[in-house]
């Protein structure tokens, strides 16, 4: 009796190594091979490949390959109200758009170029050291945040904010970088001054901790080497007869400070991650910023030791008034230029307990760098 | 199982005949399959596969056998040197390989081959796939536009 093996029915197989380079083409290997060849490269890769060929274009749009790109657990994740037509255009979608999960704690997006997940936890998921204490913490909904609620700092000597995720939620072989996005008008006090401690790490074991400043024009100043003037909105320690210290530009560069993000808010590094995919346990990051002492007494304005936090109890709200971290400058700014010291701090005076505001919206896990694997 | 006295014969397409360690053959899902439920003795025929490739296939699984049960002392990173040596050959073998490893249900071997065809792709403009495959462009230029602008960000960082 003989057995036979002769499952390929396209008639290309059985000629064998003997023929010529050129005979037998990409094309003509059976389409689930060709889907198979496309699903090692990248998204990026096989979008490219649709302008190579029309027979490519269906290979490289084929479900079998894309869904080699979406997270092995994507389908636990989706709301059953989306549907897509197909894995290509639920992947693009979920690189386009993030999706809350979680009970709307969390959101989750892809990174378009590897495809590795990439998660935002709402303020109301971190642990706000007493967040839940209206004298020193408000909730409030922003709508430029995807969340329904931030938390805005109204003052505390005790700043700490923790956020945890487990690791099996991040994608393997994945270089995480987290970060606190936020949201600061110009010169909130204290962040100044007070470099805070940040870290990333394995909850329970002793992360590598880095120092950071949250205030965004205080890294400008040292970028740029500007010598602060001090004048008019920005100009707090002035009007306080204070001088800020200058401090030499600490060795570490541009992650010691906040960065504008394309969706207007600030970001901080807080350390880098990377998943290898064995590890068990959750990630935790965090920011501490306790050193500075307690300083704050709402009358004690010429208090020699800087505020930590002193924020706006007011409603209205004052964009960050620096271009560099807001689109829109207010209206105000343009017309004032110019106009006498006086009239400013009586326009300071006026402001004095309105101008900060510091909003927490989330933590954010980003993708450093994340290889796609033959072993996925 | 597993007895290296157990020879399994192979018959390639090109008539030639193998006998190789049962240990070995099985490493095709397909031969398991047919060694499992065909007659013991008798010969598999292996219609789709010429003798030249099933040689290079049977290397391969004789390699990754030997080093899996420790008869060979090959760290893995030699392995995964062998394996890449394994694989510079040219683009028709490649993709006999390819089909052999896809009918033979191999599944190392399948990953393998494709992902070296992959590495061949990845990163590269269509024109140069075209080019590296020998493919023809059969786009009308307004189709080839549309699909050009429905994918827009992937060629963003190319200026092709």
């Amino acid at each position: 009796m003989k057995s036979e093996v002769s499952e390929m029915g396209s008639g290309v197989g059985g000629g064998g190594g003997g023929n010529k380079y050129g005979s037998l083409n990409l094309t003509d290997l059976p389409q689930d091979c060709i889907a198979t060849v496309f699903s090692f490269t990248s998204p990026r890769d096989a979008c490219r490949l649709s302008l190579v060929s029309t027979t490519f274009k269906s290979a490289s749009e084929s479900d079998a390959v894309w869904e080699s790109f979406l997270p092995s657990d994507h389908q636990a994740s989706i709301p059953s109200s989306l549907s897509f037509s197909s894995k290509k255009e639920l992947y693009l979608s979920l690189c386009e758009n993030h999706i809350l999960i979680d009970g709307g704690r969390k959101s989750l997006q892809l990174e378009r170029v590897s495809g590795k997940k990439v998660y935002m936890l709402s303020a109301r998921d971190l642990f706000i050291v007493w967040g839940g204490t209206p004298t020193y913490w408000r909730w409030i909904s922003l709508p430029e945040s995807r969340f329904e609620e931030v938390a805005e700092l109204i003052n505390v000597c005790w700043l700490e904010i923790r956020g945890k995720i487990a690791i099996s939620m991040l994608s393997p072989m994945t270089r995480y970088k987290a970060c606190l996005v936020f949201k600061a008008t110009a010169g909130a006090y204290g962040f100044d001054f007070q470099p805070a401690e940040v870290s990333v790490s394995i909850a329970g074991a002793e992360g590598c901790k880095r120092t950071v400043y949250l205030d965004a024009a205080r890294g400008l100043r040292q970028r740029y080497q500007i010598v602060p003037r001090r004048i008019g909105l920005f100009s707090r320690s002035r009007f306080l007869g204070l001088q800020a210290p200058v401090r030499p530009a600490p060795a570490g560069g541009d992650d010691q400070y906040p960065k504008t993000r394309g969706d207007g808010w600030l970001e901080i590094e807080l350390g880098e991650f990377f998943n290898d995919g064995a590890i068990d346990g959750e990630l935790e990051m965090s920011v501490m910023e306790v050193d500075g002492g307690w300083s704050h007494c709402p009358g004690d304005r010429n208090s020699a030791v800087p505020l930590k936090f002193a924020l706006d109890f007011n409603r209205q709200r004052l964009r960050p008034t620096c271009g560099y971290s807001s689109k829109r400058t207010p209206k105000r700014r343009g017309k004032k230029r110019g106009v006498g010291k006086k009239q400013k701090n009586v326009e300071w005076k006026q402001r004095e307990n309105k101008l900060y505001q510091v909003f927490i919206n989330s933590g954010e896990i980003q993708v450093l760098a994340g290889e796609r694997s033959v072993n996925g | 199982m597993g007895s290296t006295s157990t020879k399994i014969k192979l018959r390639t397409s090109d008539q030639k005949v193998f006998e190789v360690e049962e240990a070995v053959a099985v490493q095709s899902q397909t031969i398991k399959y047919f060694y499992e439920n065909g007659c013991p003795g008798s010969v598999i025929h292996v219609h789709s596969v010429s003798g030249d490739i099933l040689s290079k296939i049977l290397d391969y699984c004789k390699k990754h056998v030997n080093s899996a049960a420790g008869k060979e002392d090959i760290s893995p990173e030699e392995l995964y040197e062998w394996d890449a040596n394994f694989v510079k050959v040219d683009q028709n073998t490649l993709f006999d390989l390819i089909l052999a490893a896809n009918c033979l249900k191999i599944e190392s071997l399948l990953d393998l081959t494709c992902q070296t065809v992959a590495n061949m792709i990845k990163g590269k403009r269509p024109k140069e796939i075209r080019t590296t495959f020998n493919i023809k462009n059969d786009y009308t230029p307004e189709a080839e536009e549309a699909v050009r602008r429905e994918n827009k960000w992937a060629f963003d960082m190319l200026g092709v």
